[in-house]
């Protein structure tokens, strides 16, 4: 037989340019982005920009993380920006009723939890898909908790137990100065599931479950137990990224994750995700997201009426979906 | 040869380069009126990339294109149909909710005076081209309940209510019956006698000789040669696809058949009728049938990946539960489906890791994959199946068809030392020859460790070629069963015939048409 000696082939080169071919895009428009910006105004690259981006972006980060799980796996979930509504209130209510902040945090936690098998469960042994599960779900929980919470919650500020991780720093660092802790967290979880992804069996097999479910149970793969944890996985981030949330802002926030699933889906999709699953990593994503940040922030610096933010994020599904259309034309595949 | 006749489509200096690959380099080609040119290659050759091309999917990077003598650019299928040529495809794309009728005029429908669709129009000449076939057809049926023959010749017909003048088939055969093929020639000699340009593109070498007019052989993305089929022989043809002489087709070797292996006793489900029999370790068994017979579902069934009512699997003296593929892995079993597309391939994944799909935990620390030591056999794997590939990292749609059928046959062989029984479901369609021998090695090489093989195939030659033992299925149930000494091919044929003419109520070959 021919020798093809795979294996050799100039690995190190290769590797780079397909990471350049895949990321070149994005990288590229955050750049263009964000020199645009600095030169438009006097403190766009100012270190209180940075700032209020690493402010912002963290939960957006951990929301687009689970985000990107599920639409791998081939499903999507809408109801991300009510599961963090729900936690939030939840966590007001707990701690204002004087319990500690641990418990708080365990039983948001376990919130979420419940919510990604509740989804999982209407999806892998009900087969409904997963938009209507998950549309549904959106309202479902959204209501409960506008009842249970009865606005009651909303309006308390300035807990002191949420100061501590909302506004708190770890220690001094060099050069980049005081981290905040939502940074911190988000980097943390942010690593240790782009290693999940790339580096373990379980990743491979939400890809494989997303790419095609028939030939990965075919091939052995546990196909409802690898949606239900990708499901899982996102409801959990949800709720931690609410954590997060109220604790910078201070409160429970009555619109608290409202239309955030819209903007995360976006940033998903742009960051080179599909809608028909087995697509999608954890780098493209977070470019995605912070491109997306950079954006609304910089409309906010130019004084462009804020509106425009809501439109950025549909034109950003747009773009990501005319950019996968053409890859497909070009390869011939439709 | 008939120099001075104008060709349909010549193309000239025709390159295509893909990333890593050179899929086509510096190709000529040419295709007459009323001639059926056949395109032969190995695997990952370019035959496919060739009709692409030609059918205005991809664009080509270099070269010349000339049809009726004139230059044209296609950009898209729609510039191909407008200068009357038409692809149809393997996957057909046919819509599968609307009735024949509408298929064959999707896009131009017959309107009536006041611009409404004229449905008797439209259902009396899909009628006529059909007849102009030579078959019957209900126009009123939905093409989702048709089979894959039908549907095949709704495609054509489709092709001919534009005027085609060039038809271009790739791989048409690979899911049809003989008597399926039979009436395909049968159509494709008329459309010959009407002036219509054929490009034949198959692995079967019988087929060319018994349509085509000319071959072109491929090899590596360059054409070896094109040449009159009368002045060939089928051993000159292999040697130039492949650049050497092949030696034995069938490699066999003394069985050393062992123990009781796979006990299957009276199952029925999905169209299976009560079907029982044993496997033994160390032993090819060759399922053989008719499109039809149930041969796969048997497959999937003992696997647990279609639905058992009745009956026991047994492998290696344990129980395999029903519907339950996980089980059947575990307890040993492999299954290589006949639907590559639908049951094998991760598509956006990468070559490797759809080779290590079901082998994964070799290459794991708990969920940890060493990435090294999953390259390192897949790369092995790769090597020895001799797949065409750029890279380890190549998405696996972007492989040819045989060579993503190789990818999934190595799947299951990375997983041998835990396999005792493999089942095998057509796992040679659309694969060159070449790689058909390197196969028919490896089962061989298995069956001597002990592995027990059953073989699906609708292919009489390799059955006969590589099996210890034969079963025939007729209608879900098994009809015959011979050794490897008494098996013939009249034998096998007689046993799988249906006692009714298989089925063929409404596709009729024709008549007076020669093949
Ligand atoms: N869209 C694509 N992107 C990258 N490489 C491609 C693409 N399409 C084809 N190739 C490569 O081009 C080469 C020729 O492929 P092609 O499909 O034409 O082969 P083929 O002769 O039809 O083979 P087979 O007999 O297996 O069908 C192969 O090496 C294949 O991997
Ligand atoms: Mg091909």
């Amino acid at each position: 037989m021919k020798k093809t000696n795979i294996a050799l082939a100039s690995k190190r080169t290769a590797v780079w340019r397909s990471l350049l071919l895949q990321y070149g895009g994005l990288l590229l428009a955050l750049l263009l982005l964000m020199v645009a910006f600095s030169l438009k105004t006097d403190h766009f690259l100012s270190l209180t920009t940075l700032r209020t981006i690493s402010n912002q972006i963290p939960y957006a980060v951990l929301l687009a993380v689970g985000m990107t799980c599920v639409m791998i796996v081939g499903g999507i979930d809408l109801s991300v920006g009510s599961v963090m509504f729900v936690a939030a209130a939840l966590a007001g209510k707990l701690v204002l009723g004087g319990q500690p902040l641990w418990l708080a945090c365990a039983v948001i936690l376990l919130t979420g939890l419940v919510y990604g098998a509740v989804n999982a469960l209407f999806i892998t042994r009900l087969r409904v898909i997963p938009f209507i599960v998950t549309l549904a779900m959106l309202s479902i929980l959204r209501g409960l908790a506008y009842t249970f919470t009865d606005a009651a919650v909303q309006n308390a500020h300035n807990i002191e137990a949420f100061r501590a991780i909302g506004i708190g720093f770890i220690a001094q660092l060099p050069v980049v100065g005081r981290v905040p802790w939502p940074v911190v967290i988000t980097a943390v979880i942010f690593a240790v599931f782009a290693v999940i992804l790339t580096r373990t069996t379980l990743g491979r097999y939400i890809y494989a479950v997303g790419g095609n479910p028939r030939a990965a149970a075919l091939s052995g793969v546990r196909v409802y137990g690898v949606k239900t944890l990708a499901f899982v996985i996102t409801a959990v981030l949800a709720a931690l990224s609410a954590f997060i949330l109220i604790a910078r802002m201070n409160s429970g926030q009555n619109n608290a994750g409202f239309g955030f699933e819209l903007q995360v889906i976006g940033a998903v999709l742009l960051g080179g995700a599909s809608l028909a699953g087995g697509q999608g990593t954890l780098v493209g994503t977070l470019l995605a997201v912070l491109l997306l940040g950079t954006l609304n922030n910089g409309i906010i610096l130019l004084g462009i009426n804020s509106h425009w933010q809501v439109a950025v994020n549909g034109f950003a599904i747009l773009i990501a979906v005319f950019l996968d259309a053409r890859r497909r034309r070009a390869l011939g595949q439709d | 040869m008939s120099e001075s006749i104008q060709p349909m489509l010549e193309m000239r200096g025709i390159r295509k380069v893909f990333p890593g690959v050179i899929a086509l380099d510096d190709v000529d080609f040419d295709v007459r009126p009323g001639e059926v040119h056949a395109l032969l290659g190995e695997n990952g050759a370019g035959k496919s990339t060739l009709i692409k091309i030609i059918a205005g999917v991809y664009r080509r990077d270099g070269g010349s294109m000339l049809v009726d003598g004139q230059d044209v650019d296609f950009r898209s299928p729609a510039d191909a149909l407008e200068q009357r040529i038409k692809v149809v495809y393997q996957e057909l794309d046919l819509v599968d909710g609307l009735s024949v009728a509408e298929n064959v005029f999707l896009g131009g429908y017959p309107k009536t005076a006041r611009g409404f669709v004229d449905f008797s129009a439209l259902k009396s000449r899909t009628r006529a081209l059909l007849a102009d076939l030579g078959l019957e057809i209900d126009p009123d049926l939905p093409v989702g309940e048709l089979r894959v023959a039908e549907q095949q010749m709704v495609e054509i017909a489709r092709a001919l209510s534009r005027q085609a003048q060039l038809i271009v088939m790739d791989e048409p055969t690979s899911a049809l019956s003989p008597a399926e093929v039979d009436t395909l020639f049968a159509v494709i000699a008329r459309l010959k006698a009407r002036g219509v340009a054929i490009v034949y593109v198959s692995h079967k070498l019988d087929e060319i000789y018994r349509i085509a007019d000319r071959v072109t052989v491929f090899r590596d993305g360059k054409r070896v040669v094109t040449e009159e089929v009368a002045n060939t022989t089928p051993r000159q043809l292999v040697a130039w696809m492949v650049g050497r002489d092949l030696q034995d087709l069938f490699p066999k070797s003394e069985a050393h058949i062992g123990p009781p292996l796979l006990v299957v006793e009276g199952l029925s489900g999905s169209g299976l009728r009560d079907v029982s029999f044993t496997v033994h370790a160390g032993e090819v068994v060759g399922i053989f049938g008719l499109m039809g017979a149930g041969i796969n579902t048997l497959g999937r069934v003992i696997y647990g990946a279609a639905r058992r009512d009745a009956g026991t699997v047994t492998l290696d003296g344990a129980r395999v539960r029903p519907n339950a593929p996980r089980d059947a892995i575990a307890k040993g079993m492999g299954l290589l489906t006949e639907s590559r597309k639908d049951d094998g391939l991760v598509l956006p994944l990468s070559v490797r890791a759809n080779m290590t799909l079901a082998a994964l935990g070799r290459f794991a620390d708990l969920t940890w994959i060493r990435g090294g030591a999953e390259t390192r056999a897949a790369a092995e794997y790769v090597d020895r199946l001799g797949i065409k590939t750029p890279s380890l990292r190549q998405p696996i749609r972007y492989l040819s068809g045989g060579n993503q059928q190789k990818t999934l046959m190595a799947r299951w062989l990375l997983r041998r030392d835990s396999l005792k029984l493999l089942i095998l479901a057509e796992p040679t369609r659309g694969i060159d020859v070449g790689s058909k021998a390197e196969i028919y090695r490896l089962i061989d090489a298995m069956a001597q460790r002990g592995m027990g093989i059953l073989f699906m195939s609708t292919e009489m030659p390799e059955i006969l070629g590589i099996a210890d033992r034969i079963l025939v299925m007729r209608e879900g149930a098994i009809s015959a069963e011979f050794t490897r000494a008494e098996a013939s091919q009249e034998r096998l044929v007689a046993a799988a015939a249906t006692t009714e003419p298989e089925g063929e109520a409404t596709l009729v070959a024709p008549t007076g048409a020669s093949a």
